[in-house]
């Protein structure tokens, strides 16, 4: 039984017979607890288990899934991937659905700011501080179908993060192929929220959610919408964005 | 009577507002918005429009009763 450590809490993990332990060590390296007894002193506790997966694509849905029910109605999570500067702890969350273009932005940018996760950003309300989720990265086929592996931050050679990252940038990305530059502006406040709830999980579980998201709103000064073709179009922006805070 | 239907939060800025339900996210623009704000109790379909035309003046024939049945089939108001 390994522990797995995410999002501010823990669930347990049976690999079963499928998973190779090897591999799901180097994927999940950031997320593992320090030692197997660990996990047997917590053997009469309420910690959900995670058990009965065929591939580490679906073993990752299901530990994500699990982590998100422990953690509803306590943290704001938004489906985002997000970096930190690993000095300041300054992040920026960029919110969008799953296949465009969260995982892509993540890897470049985790080469020289702190990872935090490629999918579910959770937030502790009104310290905004980022409870990471460093989970294993999925890379695709060449032709953008279906995950054929999931590798580790650290196999990736992804920056480690800040220890109390604290969110200070909150972007949706638009991702149109074949845009040449990217187009940066800022919602008012009705649009973000619009366009947040739906990229959000548990919401109606937390205290008031809409006055938290426009608190969160106000905090930020705004929610950027990034509108580009590449990735690399927004590393300057998003550069400006982590230094100044 | 006419009362509110199961809204998880409503956030008003402005005379407009964002209301949500465990399944969507809706915005609503001045006279829906008022709507919703006066029927924090219930409130019979006279009353309503009496509070409407007392806010923004006389509606036309039949208005109110349209955004009712609009914001009922939303779920967020229930007679």
């Amino acid at each position: 039984m390994s522990l797995i450590h995410a999002l501010g809490t823990t669930v347990r993990v049976d690999l079963g017979e499928d998973i190779d332990p090897e591999e799901f060590a180097g994927a999940w390296s950031r997320c593992l607890g320090d030692d197997a007894a660990e996990a047997e002193n917590t053997a009469d506790d309420p910690t959900p288990v995670v058990a009965g997966q065929r591939s580490m694509t679906s073993l990752t849905q299901a530990i994500t899934r699990a982590l998100i029910e422990r953690r509803a109605g306590e943290l704001l999570m938004l489906h985002a991937g997000a970096v930190c500067n690993p000095d300041t702890g300054a992040a920026i969350a960029y919110v969008a659905p799953g296949g465009t273009g969260k995982t892509t932005l993540t890897r470049l940018l985790g080469t020289r700011y702190g990872y935090l996760t490629d999918e579910t950003v959770g937030i502790e309300p009104r310290t905004w501080e980022i409870k990471p989720y460093p989970k294993p990265l999925s890379t695709r086929t060449a032709e953008g179908g279906y995950p054929k592996s999931e590798l580790g931050p650290d196999e990736l050679g992804l920056v480690r993060a800040h220890p109390h990252p604290r969110l200070t940038t909150l972007a949706i990305l638009r991702r149109t192929p074949g845009r040449d530059c990217a187009r940066i502006s800022r919602f008012d406040l009705f649009d973000a929220i619009t366009a947040l709830v739906p990229e959000t999980s548990s919401l109606p579980a937390m205290d008031r959610p809409l006055h938290l998201l426009a608190d969160l709103h106000d905090e930020l000064d705004g929610v950027w919408l990034l509108e580009f073709g590449e990735a690399e179009q927004l590393t300057d922006w998003i550069d400006d964005q982590l230094a100044a805070s | 009577m006419i009362e509110r239907g199961e809204i998880v939060d409503l956030l008003v800025r402005e005379g407009e507002c964002l209301v949500l339900t465990v399944r969507q996210c809706l915005r609503l623009t001045e006279v829906p918005t008022e709507l919703l704000a006066f029927i924090d109790e219930p409130r019979t379909l006279e009353q309503i429009k009496a509070h409407l035309d007392e806010r923004f003046g006389p509606a036309p024939e039949g208005r109110v009763e349209e955004i009712v049945d609009d914001l009922i089939s939303h779920g967020l108001i229930r007679t």
